[in-house]
């Protein structure tokens, strides 16, 4: 065994994100880790690479227990990390980035340009691929500065590398091309632990592979001894609690997108023609792998991120080139999925969090000037409605724990009956009661005649909140399920691209 | 005149035994020039007056006219001289506040009568620097004249102040030599040396191969330009010889540190130097041309020798410059 | 005692006394860092620090006259650190304030000697000028940083520059007065003098005009909605977008504003002060605010506080040279070991700020 873990626990609090976690990776073999968020996948790679450490159990190197208290120390063992964001320097070249901070000096000490192009061409032979190595590394596409990446840690002499997230940026024909470069390496002699929640790359890549969900390791086995069905089910486990399906009413349509095609912030296509309709009184879930166009979807329709062609439409009147402030004016309410960056003002207090975007309305503001005793009281009532737990709100909503900071959220997005509230990931980082708090919100909303776009990857959620289920998959819509009609294996083909029948 | 006023000075006796300050200008201290020079000026004054003495500098001083003026009229300081020209307008509300004190402004006339205004003689050295370019710009043996008996005198403003170098200077050329041909032009900016270099060069252009400037900044375009052509330019205020060696003739220097001196010593001796205007000519070594350390070599001697003379006789009387600020235009620079 | 509601909306950082208190004493810290490492520069030197502070203290404070004059020098640090405390709140560093000082103070003393018929209005036509002048001179960089992301520091900094080299050449050359020798322009009417505050005290309206402009930059934090969308544009503007703001609009506002301020700053400084413009115009006012609204923490009275630390500073170390042999480079040296203090701090929002 080349890298391992035996008995490893990270607690967070309460939270336990790693919970006894076994697993081994065998030399020369790629080592996939799959599992949703919130596995515990993230935290395993911040112990191995020695970024974090374990509150019992250790890390295994070639079969013995070791304590990194540093990168170095991982690195010193011949572990690499390939990170989701590239770690390379802008403004230098690819060979630069190769050799930096390990140039190669001529004997009067100064950088040995034909020696490092030597050096790189011998990676570059031995990967299988060809590089332009003067290229500035701002002119080089993602997948070529990824490979990049992972010839830097081949040249500083690691021989194990841990891939996070490895085909998140690639198009489908950088993925083959990743995949055929990881299998060189491989045939080297090379161990990849490679983490994904893309099971067909997975199981076209992986010789072992390791299944976690909710801090456990749920299976450790072959992957020719398995299934992607096999693991797409281990990794979504049982469906919890039967959902507390209430029967909806569905009204008429209030939000509905028409062949919606938009980009990511570099300008890749993610969404490529995509339909749906919301309706009064209903909840509209988005399934999908992350990355499949739901971010897309999400910012075309708040108005966020940049759309490419088709219509949004908000109660009748197209939205599709408003701006955010107009589209929230007429009734659009958006729940971030990235709280402490979009979702919160974090430096701000608890209060100014309960009344940004509502300051304006004509109970809080009059020529401009606040009604700052009017506003505060409403604040104190919304936030007891929603039973933050604070000891003021005059404090930094940092102060508040995950859960109580997404409820003032909550509390300010569904503040001033919106018609539409597009909700994302709405528990990420919620504790167990939180969540149910939050569901029972959403449910709530949707009962008094709300419309809810929802967004989120834990799919025990979907089912227990939507009243239909759309799934998407690389960019289009591979299938919709009413409430009751479907079941968990056939989301989970959907998710990896079957179309529905 | 001074040593007239001093024995009549019982109170100016007593008043110096007070200290005196000196406000430094804008630039400060180590600028290597007015600033400094003045402060030589001032240490050796207050010496030979055995008096005690302060420099103030300020990286703010244009706006703490006032607070600076004040704060040291309070502490009973019984001079002030003041290098900053920004500062003669405040100086006039102050001293009215303080009649006891006495204050020094240079390079203007400010009527109070416990003001003394510092002037030079402009006109005196001057004088010379048109004598010395009128007798070199027909002398061919020199590198880069030519026979045409022209020159050039470029002012940064249509101003009597300014004029009153310029009729200095024409007066100068035609003492050596009354068929000189004297070009005048005005830049209207103390700051632009590419104006001073077009303007230098058109006059080279048209036969001048001496241009005079009083053009502050723009001047040391006016220099370049001289350089570039192969021909002279003349210094003012400072000794500019060494910006381009051998270009620069002469510069026509104003001895702020003598000023700055004889003030404090007037002071000292007690003598009523307050409402009077203290003029520093060629007599009092506070005006006179640069010793030329690199151009020296390239003028005949009898040019040389005739420049003396005339300093002599302007140092004697014999000779008196037409002083526009005090006589208003002469006919030659209407 | 810190659950009074009202004060949710104030200024995160100055609610509740006991956190004023310590918004208070935080700053504090780096002045009294300064000064303890400036005394042992002092006492290197062979001075007496308790001397040299106690001497400095009477130069600044020790009289009526001496703390008008710490005032008098203070006006134009509390402009320029209200100008850049404003563009700070929207998250724009603008370091342009120099520069519109010199626009502003250039076109206030234009109005100020050139409408000279205007009579009684002149003082406030000429105080409009400067501050017109001042937000014009700020919309390149407001528009560029908020339609085209371009940093505002480099425009604002590159605009300084042409501030400075635009006044010297007008006031050089078409503005010179007539028959001076020296780069000024004439003096303005006497209509356009801002008037003394109390007679035979040199402290004038502008002072007033600041401490006003300190009141209102307090209010427009506290009370109106535009100051809390400021706010929480420049805390975080990703939130402040997805909650339906208009960032960029915002932004160029913001920066207008300050443009303004920066304008009246030298505006007031030509009307109340020089009564023209003159080659060196400002030492850096613009450069000073910046110390002072970071000293200050953007708050309104840690900006008056500091301009007052600051103008202090200035004006007890010009006179201090008249008592004693310390020379102004350990003044100098002290104004530069406070900022060096102001900006350490500054580099963690700094760094907070390009992670956003």
């Amino acid at each position: 065994m080349r890298l391992g873990a035996r008995g490893l626990v990270r607690r967070f609090g309460t939270l336990t994100a790693n919970d006894r976690v076994d697993f081994a990776a065998r030399r020369g073999t790629v080592h996939a880790i799959v599992g949703g968020n919130g596995a515990g996948k993230s935290t395993l790679m911040r112990i191995l690479q020695g970024v974090d450490q374990p509150d019992e159990g250790s890390v295994i190197v070639d079969g013995k227990p070791v304590a990194f208290r540093h990168p170095a120390d991982a690195f010193a063992r011949g572990i690499g990390m390939v990170h989701q964001e590239f770690m390379l320097v802008p403004g230098l070249s690819l060979l630069e980035n190769l050799i930096l901070a390990r140039e190669p000096a001529d004997a009067l000490g100064r950088l040995d340009i034909p020696a490092a192009l030597a050096a790189a061409r011998a990676l570059e032979h031995q990967a299988g691929v060809t590089l332009d190595w003067h290229m500035p590394v701002d002119d080089a596409p993602v997948h070529v500065r990824q490979i990049v990446e992972i010839l830097r840690l081949l040249y500083r002499g690691a021989d194990v590398l841990i891939l996070d997230e490895p085909t998140a940026v690639l198009a489908p024909s950088q993925v083959r091309d990743l995949i055929g470069l990881l299998q060189r390496l491989k045939a080297d002699g090379r161990t990849i632990l490679f983490i994904s929640h893309k099971l067909d790359e997975v199981m076209s890549v992986a010789d072992d592979i390791t299944v976690m969900r909710q801090g456990r390791v749920v299976a450790s086995l072959a992957a020719a001894a398995t299934s992607k069905a096999a693991i797409a089910e281990m990794m979504i486990g049982e469906i919890v609690d039967a959902p507390a399906a209430r029967p909806a009413s569905a009204g008429t349509a209030v939000l509905s997108v028409v062949d919606l095609v938009a980009t990511d912030p570099r300008g890749i296509v993610k969404l490529r023609g995509v339909d749906l309709t919301v309706h009064a009184g209903e909840i509209v879930a988005v399934a999908g792998v992350a990355g499949n166009g739901q971010d897309e979807l999400v910012a075309a329709v708040t108005g966020l991120g940049r759309r490419l062609r088709g219509s949004v439409t908000l109660a009748g009147v197209d939205i599709a080139d408003l701006p955010p402030s107009a589209r929230r004016a007429r009734g659009l309410a958006y729940l971030s999925p990235d709280r402490k960056a979009e979702g919160l003002c974090i430096a701000a207090s608890i209060a100014d969090n309960t009344i940004a975007g509502h300051h304006r309305r004509p109970a809080f503001s009059a020529g401009g000037i606040l009604r700052r005793g009017a506003i505060a009281r409403h604040v104190e009532t919304l936030l007891d409605r929603y039973s933050v737990q604070r000891a003021a709100s005059d404090l930094p909503i940092s102060s508040l724990s995950g859960g109580n900071q997404q409820r003032v959220a909550i509390a300010r997005e569904l503040d001033g009956a919106p018609k539409v509230l597009v909700s994302c990931q709405p528990t990420r980082g919620v504790d167990i009661r939180g969540i149910a708090f939050i569901h029972r919100c959403l449910l709530d909303y949707r009962d008094r005649g709300g419309a809810v776009l929802l967004v989120s990857e834990e799919l025990d959620e979907i089912i227990a909140l939507a009243d239909r289920i759309v799934v998407l998959f690389e960019g289009r819509r591979t299938g919709e399920i009413r409430r009751g009609d479907g079941d968990i294996e056939a989301i989970g083909r959907m998710m990896l691209g079957e179309r529905a029948a | 005149m001074m040593a007239l006023a001093s024995a009549l000075g019982v109170t100016g006796a007593q008043a110096a035994e007070k200290p005196a300050a000196l406000i430094i200008a804008q630039g400060g201290l180590g600028d290597q020039s007015y600033n400094d020079l003045a402060n030589a000026g001032f240490k050796r004054g207050l010496e030979a007056a055995g008096l005690k003495g302060r420099t103030v500098e300020s990286k703010d001083v244009v706006a703490q006219a006032n607070d600076i003026l004040r704060r040291a009229s309070d502490a009973e300081f019984g001079l002030i001289v003041d290098l900053e020209y920004s500062h003669g307008t405040p100086m006039l509300e102050v001293a009215k506040d303080y009649p006891n004190t006495l204050y020094g402004i240079l390079n203007q006339v400010r009527k109070a009568p416990n003001i003394v205004s510092v002037l030079f003689q402009e006109q005196e050295g001057s004088y010379l620097a048109g004598l010395l370019a009128a007798s070199v710009t027909t002398d061919t043996s020199i590198k880069g004249i030519n026979p045409e008996p022209i020159i050039g005198v470029i002012g940064g403003t249509k101003s009597a102040g300014i004029d009153k170098f310029i009729a200095g200077y024409i007066a100068g050329a035609k003492a050596a030599n009354p068929n000189t041909q004297v070009l005048v032009a005005y830049s209207n900016n103390f700051a632009d040396p590419a104006l001073g270099q077009q303007m230098a060069k058109a006059m080279f252009e048209s036969g001048a191969d001496i241009v005079y400037h009083v053009a502050g900044g723009t001047g040391m375009g006016v220099i370049q330009a001289a350089k570039a052509a192969g021909r002279y330019a003349i210094g003012v205020d400072a000794d500019q010889d060494g910006i381009a060696p051998g270009s620069v003739l002469t510069s026509m220097i104003k001895r702020t540190d003598v000023a700055v001196e004889n003030v404090v010593k007037a002071y000292g001796r007690g003598e009523k130097i307050g409402g009077t205007t203290m003029a520093f000519g060629l007599k009092e070594n506070g005006v006179g041309l640069s010793e030329m350390k690199y151009t020296k070599t390239l003028i005949p001697a009898a040019i040389l020798a005739k420049v003396e003379a005339a300093k002599a006789d302007i140092i004697e009387g014999r000779i008196k410059v037409w002083n526009v600020v005090e006589q208003g235009y002469p006919d030659y620079l209407k | 005692m810190t659950a009074m509601p009202e004060t949710a909306l104030a200024a995160s950082a100055a609610s509740g006394w006991s956190r004023r208190a310590g918004t208070l004493a935080l700053p504090a810290l780096p002045v009294v860092l300064a000064f303890a490492l400036a005394a042992i520069v002092l006492a290197l030197a062979g001075h007496d620090p308790v001397d040299v502070y106690g001497q400095l203290l009477t130069e600044a404070f020790g009289s009526r006259q001496r703390i008008a004059s710490t005032l008098a020098a203070s006006t134009p640090l509390i402009l320029s650190g209200l100008a850049i405390a404003v563009a700070f709140r929207a998250g724009a560093f603008n370091v342009g304030v120099e520069g519109c000082i010199y626009v502003g103070g250039l076109a206030a003393a234009f109005a100020g000697f050139t409408f000279t018929g205007l009579g009684p209005a002149l003082l406030p036509v000429a105080l409009v000028t400067g501050i017109a002048t001042g937000a014009l001179w700020m919309l390149l960089p407001g528009l560029l940083r908020a339609r085209l992301g371009v940093d505002e520091v480099v425009t604002t900094l590159m605009l300084n520059f042409i501030a400075i080299s635009l006044t010297s050449y007008l006031v050089n050359g078409p503005l010179l007065a007539p028959g001076a020798a020296n780069s000024a322009t004439p003096m303005i009417a006497d209509a356009a003098r801002l008037p003394r505050l109390f007679s035979g005290i040199n402290l004038n309206a502008g002072f007033a005009i600041a401490l006003a402009l300190v009141v209102l930059y307090w209010l427009w934090g506290r009370w109106t909605a535009i100051g809390f969308e400021t706010r929480l544009a420049g805390l975080n503007a990703r939130f402040a977008r997805a909650t339906g703001l208009d960032v960029p609009m915002l932004i160029i506002r913001m920066m207008l504003m300050s443009g303004a301020i920066g304008g009246l700053a030298g505006a007031v400084h030509a009307l109340g002060n020089v009564h023209r413009f003159v080659a060196g115009f400002s030492p850096g006012y613009g450069f000073t605010g910046i110390a002072v609204a970071l000293l200050g923490r953007g708050n309104a009275l840690g900006i008056l506080l500091a301009a007052i630390l600051f103008g202090a500073l200035a004006t007890s170390g010009a006179t201090i040279q008249l008592f004693t042999d310390v020379p102004v480079e350990i003044v100098n040296i002290l104004q530069g070991m406070v900022m060096i203090f102001a900006v350490a701090r500054f580099g963690l929002l700094f760094a907070r700020r390009k992670a956003s």
